[in-house]
C-alpha cells in the first residue's frame, strides 16, 4: 500500500492566510454591495466575511499553534469544499434576502456544505482515532510516497514526524 | 504536463463547478422564466394547477372563473356575466383617440387625445382639468411614454433594486411630437421631471377616474379615486399574459395592450416561489409565503380584505369569492385605522421610498396611490406616511404593493409618475402584473 501524504510544511498556515485574504474580499464585497441596496439589510450579507474568518482561519491559527495533528487529504478538503459551499450559499441568500427573490437553488447549495463541512470534520476524528493521536498510521504500509504536485527537487531524504510508527517500515521516495 | 496535473487537481475543479453552480442559481432566480401558464390555455377550458401553475387541458371546473371571451364568468358553479378577464392576444383591444375636454399633451399615433374603450361599445371617455383649460398632464412634457428600452432592473420584494433582466420586446404605441418625447424615445424622457399638482378626471359609462396629483412628505404623490358601476371593472393584468416566475413586462405595455384606462404596478409575484396568487378568479400558486405574510384579497362584490397566508388557504379564499389576492404588502389600513406605524418596515426596507398601494373606500370606490422616490423633488414615502394618505382618502382597507422602481401609474395612455431605480434616470420597470380598471 502507498500512502500519499500532503506537503505539509506550514500547510495551516498558508490556509489561514488564504483563507483571510478571502475573507477580507467577502467583506468589501459586502460594504460594496450595500452601498446599491438602498439600505436594504441581510443578515447573510452582513456576516458573509465571518464565515471563512471563523471556520477556516481561526481554526488554521488554532492548529498551527498549538502543533494539532494535521488532517489527513480527503478531510481537509472535505471540510474545505463544505465551508466554501456554505460561504458561496450565504452570499446568495444574502443577494435573495435583499431583492425579495428566492431560489430553491441555494437551499441545495447550502445543504452540500453543511454535509462536506460535517463530514470533513467526522472524517479527521476517525483518522485521530485511528492514528490513536499518534499522528499517521503506517502500520503495514510498505512505501510512503509524495503526492506528485509536490517539488521533490534536491530532496536527498523524506523523514517522518516523530510520532509516526515507522518500525518494519521501509521508506522510499515515489517520483513523478 | 505539471500543470495540467496541477489544473486537475480538486481544487481548480471545485472552484469552477462553485462558480458555475452559483451563475446557474443567479440564472434561475433573476432570469430564467418558469412555471408558466398561457392564458390563452385556460380559455380554452383548462383548468390550473395550484401547485405548478400548469394547465392540464381539462374541462374548467366550477371553482374556477372562466375567461370571459366566452361571454360568462362562472365560479362555484354559479353564472355571472361580464368581467373576468379577456385574453389580449387576440388583440381585439382597440382604441379611436377620443377627444377630451380640456385637452392635454399626449402622444398618439392617432393624434393625441386619451384612448376610448371601443371594446364595449361605450362612449370616448370625457377627461377635464380642475381649471378646465388646456393644460400638461401631471409630469408635463416630459410624460413618460412606454419606453422601448431594455428593461431595467426590477423591483426587490422590500422596494430596493436587485438583478437584471433582459425586456421582452414589444411594440410601442406611437407618439406625437411636442410633448418632450424624442421620437426614439430615449433621452429626453429618462430625465426625472418635475410634475405638476393638479387633478385630471376621466368619465365614461361605468367609469368615473379622479387623479390628484399633489405634493406630501416632500413627495409628489399621484392619488387615483375610482369609481366603478361594475366591480369586475377592477381586474388584474399579466405580463405577456402569462403566468409564471420571472415573466415581465412594463406596466404600461401591459396596460396598453389590455386597454386599461387607470393602471398601477401589482405586486410582482413573478419575483418569488411563494405568496398566494389568485388573478381574475384564478389560483395559480398556493404556496404560503412566510407566516405572518398579509396579503390583500379583493372579492367578486368588490370588497376588499386584509388576511394572513397562515390563517387561511388559497383555496378557502377561491372558495369564500376570492378573485384577486395580491402577496406583498404589508396591508396599510383596516377598517379606516393604520395597520403600520414609523416603525415598520418591509423586509428591513428603507423608510422613505417610491410606494404603490391600493385601498377601498366601499365596494365600487378604490383609490389607487403611487408616490415619487429617490430623486431631488421627491424623497418618497414611508409605510406609515402611504397608510395616512390612503386614510386621507378616505380607505377603510389599503394595502402596499411592490414598490421602488417598480412603481408605476399610467392613466389615459400615459405613464404619470417619475418610475426610477436610483432617482437619476427614469426609467420604467418591468413587472409581473399589474391592477387595473377600464
Amino acid at each position: 500500500m502507498t500512502l500519499f501524504t500532503l506537503n505539509n510544511d506550514n500547510l495551516m498556515k498558508r490556509t489561514g492566510k488564504v483563507a483571510f485574504v478571502f475573507a477580507v474580499i467577502l467583506a468589501i464585497f459586502t460594504v460594496v454591495y450595500y452601498q446599491f441596496s438602498h439600505n436594504v439589510y441581510s443578515d447573510y450579507m452582513t456576516y458573509l466575511a465571518l464565515i471563512p474568518f471563523l471556520a477556516v482561519c481561526v481554526p488554521a491559527f488554532i492548529f498551527e499553534r498549538l502543533n494539532l495533528p494535521l488532517p489527513g487529504y480527503y478531510s481537509y478538503h472535505l471540510y474545505l469544499s463544505g465551508i466554501a459551499a456554505l460561504t458561496v450559499s450565504s452570499g446568495l441568500r444574502g443577494i435573495f434576502d435583499i431583492a425579495g427573490n428566492d431560489s430553491v437553488y441555494q437551499v441545495y447549495l447550502a445543504a452540500f456544505g453543511a454535509v462536506c463541512t460535517i463530514s470533513g470534520v467526522v472524517l479527521y476524528v476517525i483518522e485521530r482515532i485511528k492514528g490513536k493521536g499518534k499522528g499517521v498510521n503506517v502500520e503495514g504500509i510498505k512505501e510512503i510516497g509524495v503526492r506528485e504536485d509536490v517539488n521533490v527537487e534536491g530532496v536527498k531524504e523524506i523523514g517522518v514526524r516523530e510520532d509516526v510508527n515507522v518500525e518494519d517500515a521501509s521508506v522510499k521516495v515515489v517520483e513523478e | 504536463m505539471k500543470i495540467i496535473k496541477r489544473l486537475i487537481s480538486w481544487t481548480p475543479i471545485y472552484s469552477l463547478l462553485l462558480v458555475a453552480y452559483t451563475v446557474f442559481t443567479l440564472l434561475d432566480a433573476f432570469v430564467i422564466p418558469h412555471d408558466m401558464v398561457k392564458l390563452s390555455a385556460l380559455e380554452e377550458g383548462g383548468e390550473v394547477s395550484a401547485a405548478t401553475g400548469e394547465t392540464d387541458g381539462s374541462t374548467e371546473k366550477g371553482d374556477r372563473h372562466k375567461p370571459s371571451g366566452s361571454g360568462d364568468a362562472t365560479t362555484d358553479g354559479s353564472t355571472e356575466k361580464g368581467g373576468g378577464h379577456k385574453p389580449s392576444g387576440s388583440g381585439d383591444a382597440t382604441t379611436d383617440g377620443s377627444s377630451g375636454k380640456g385637452g392635454r399633451h399626449k402622444p398618439s399615433g392617432n393624434g393625441g387625445g386619451p384612448r376610448s374603450r371601443s371594446e364595449d361599445g361605450s362612449s370616448g371617455g370625457e377627461s377635464t382639468t380642475s381649471d378646465g383649460e388646456t393644460r400638461r398632464r401631471p409630469g408635463g412634457e416630459g410624460s413618460h411614454k412606454p419606453s422601448e428600452k431594455p428593461g431595467g432592473r426590477k423591483e426587490s420584494a422590500d422596494g430596493t433594486e436587485s438583478g437584471g433582466r433582459q425586456k421582452p420586446s414589444r411594440t410601442k404605441s406611437s407618439e406625437g411630437g411636442g410633448n418632450g418625447a424624442s421620437d426614439d424615445g430615449t433621452d429626453a424622457q429618462t430625465a426625472v421631471k418635475t410634475p405638476e399638482t393638479g387633478t385630471d378626471t376621466y368619465s365614461s359609462d361605468g367609469l368615473t377616474v379622479k387623479l390628484t396629483t399633489k405634493k406630501v412628505n416632500d413627495t409628489y404623490v399621484y392619488v387615483a379615486d375610482v369609481v366603478v358601476e361594475d366591480v369586475d371593472s377592477l381586474q388584474a393584468g399579466l405580463a405577456e399574459d402569462t403566468f409564471g416566475r420571472n415573466v415581465s413586462e412594463d406596466t404600461s405595455v401591459i396596460a396598453e395592450r389590455l386597454s386599461a384606462v387607470l393602471a398601477i404596478n401589482g405586486d410582482y409575484y413573478g419575483f418569488r416561489n411563494a405568496g398566494y396568487v389568485i388573478r381574475n378568479g384564478y389560483l395559480y400558486r398556493e404556496k404560503a409565503s412566510s407566516d405572518d405574510q398579509e396579503d390583500l384579497v379583493i372579492y367578486k362584490d368588490g370588497s376588499f380584505e386584509i388576511i394572513n397566508e397562515s390563517e387561511v388557504t388559497a383555496k378557502e379564499l377561491l372558495e369564500k369569492g376570492a378573485v384577486q389576492v395580491y402577496s406583498f404588502g404589508p396591508g396599510l389600513v383596516s377598517d379606516g385605522k393604520a395597520m403600520v406605524t414609523a416603525g415598520d418596515e418591509v423586509d428591513k426596507a428603507m423608510s422613505s421610498n417610491p410606494r404603490t398601494a391600493i385601498g377601498m373606500v366601499e365596494a365600487g370606490h378604490y383609490v389607487f396611490v403611487v408616490s415619487d422616490g429617490r430623486t431631488e423633488d421627491s424623497e418618497g414615502l414611508s409605510l406609515a406616511e402611504l397608510a395616512d394618505v390612503m386614510i386621507d382618502a378616505g380607505c377603510k382597507v389599503a394595502y402596499n404593493l411592490d414598490g421602488g422602481g417598480s412603481s408605476t401609474m399610467y392613466f389615459k395612455g400615459e405613464i404619470v409618475n417619475n418610475p426610477t431605480t436610483n432617482g437619476n434616470r427614469v426609467d420604467e420597470r418591468s413587472v409581473s402584473d399589474i391592477v387595473y380598471v377600464k
